[in-house]
């Protein structure tokens, strides 16, 4: 009803802009943007848990460049592919309640794993950029749409 | 129309401000990223796929390792200034992601994906601050004083 009444004034005219009204309604409209956030860091997280899985078990499988790996050992990497993909895949999952704690730790997650993922590129280049490009992916949704995740109701 | 006479005095940040922010965690990113790279150029050269012969421009290792810490520690710097909404920090983004990207076309023979990869958050940077940088700073003044070139207006209207 006063949702009519303000846009009412708005159309006849009136000098007064429902200026907080429009501001709600934008939000509410790109809130999806934290829910593919979400969706995005669950697959990452299991890209990285394939990822640790494949260093444990079946470490031949990569790319062994003559350099070799940057820091650490392939067995350290799988476990830490392993726990940051779990993480991710809770914080995720998180995300998708509004928590505004799961929104900071993702984006601090997915940053720590990006670096993590640039340090074990030479192991396998092309996995590891598509996770850091999902990872820039779901910073972007997670801070640039908090805001409207903070304001809508859950 | 609105009629507001104060409109064109009071240009209104829009809710893209996170893009700032987005450019800020994207910056400190590239920032680390350099500072890893920057110790593999001073520790562990070997680790590239090629001698300084092989760059585009010919120069030491140690020069570049030098050049990217400093690159690094500069642009974490920037980012929690852009965070802050501070105007020199906003141009600053833009130039040191311009050199960033620079260096690393130069040297994308060392190692070329981290270069890729590089080059692409600088863009991100670039673009962000470009597009949504102003209204970061209004924002910021807006906190400080809720009606910015007030003064001006009142002085206009003697």
């Amino acid at each position: 009803m006063s949702e009519h009444a303000v846009h009412g004034a708005a159309a006849a005219g009136s000098d007064a802009p429902p200026v907080t009204h429009t501001k709600t309604r934008d939000r509410s409209l790109w809130v999806g943007w934290v829910y593919f956030g979400g969706a995005m860091m669950i697959l990452l997280g299991t890209f990285n848990l394939i990822e640790g899985l494949v260093a444990l078990f079946n470490d031949q499988y990569y790319v062994a460049t003559p350099q070799g790996l940057l820091v650490f050992d392939i067995t350290a990497w799988g476990w830490i592919h392993l726990i940051i993909g779990i993480a991710a895949v809770g914080v995720g999952i998180g995300v998708f309640t509004g928590a505004m704690w799961a929104r900071v730790t993702g984006v601090i997650l997915c940053g720590i794993n990006a670096i993590a993922q640039l340090a074990f590129l030479s192991a396998y280049p092309v996995w590891a950029v598509i996770v850091i490009a999902l990872d820039v992916l779901v910073i972007w949704a997670l801070i640039v749409h908090g805001d409207e995740a903070r304001d809508s109701d859950w | 129309m609105t009629a507001d006479p104060l409109a064109d005095d009071h240009p209104q940040p829009s809710n893209w401000t996170g893009w700032v922010a987005f450019g800020a965690a994207m910056i400190m990113l590239v920032g680390t990223f350099h500072v890893i790279q920057g110790l593999v150029s001073l520790l562990d050269d070997g680790y590239y796929l090629t001698t300084p012969e092989g760059l585009t421009v010919d120069v030491p290792y140690t020069a570049i390792g030098w050049l990217q810490i400093g690159l690094g520690v500069v642009s974490i710097g920037v980012g929690v200034g852009m965070l802050l909404g501070a105007r020199v920090a906003l141009v600053a983004g833009v130039i040191v992601a311009a050199i960033s990207a620079i260096v690393h076309l130069l040297a994308i023979a060392a190692f070329p994906m981290w270069s890729v990869v590089v080059i692409a958050f600088d863009v991100i940077v670039i673009y962000a601050i470009a597009t949504h940088g102003r209204e970061m700073v209004l924002l910021r003044e807006q906190r400080s004083s809720p009606y910015p070139g007030e003064e001006a207006y009142i002085a206009r209207a003697k």
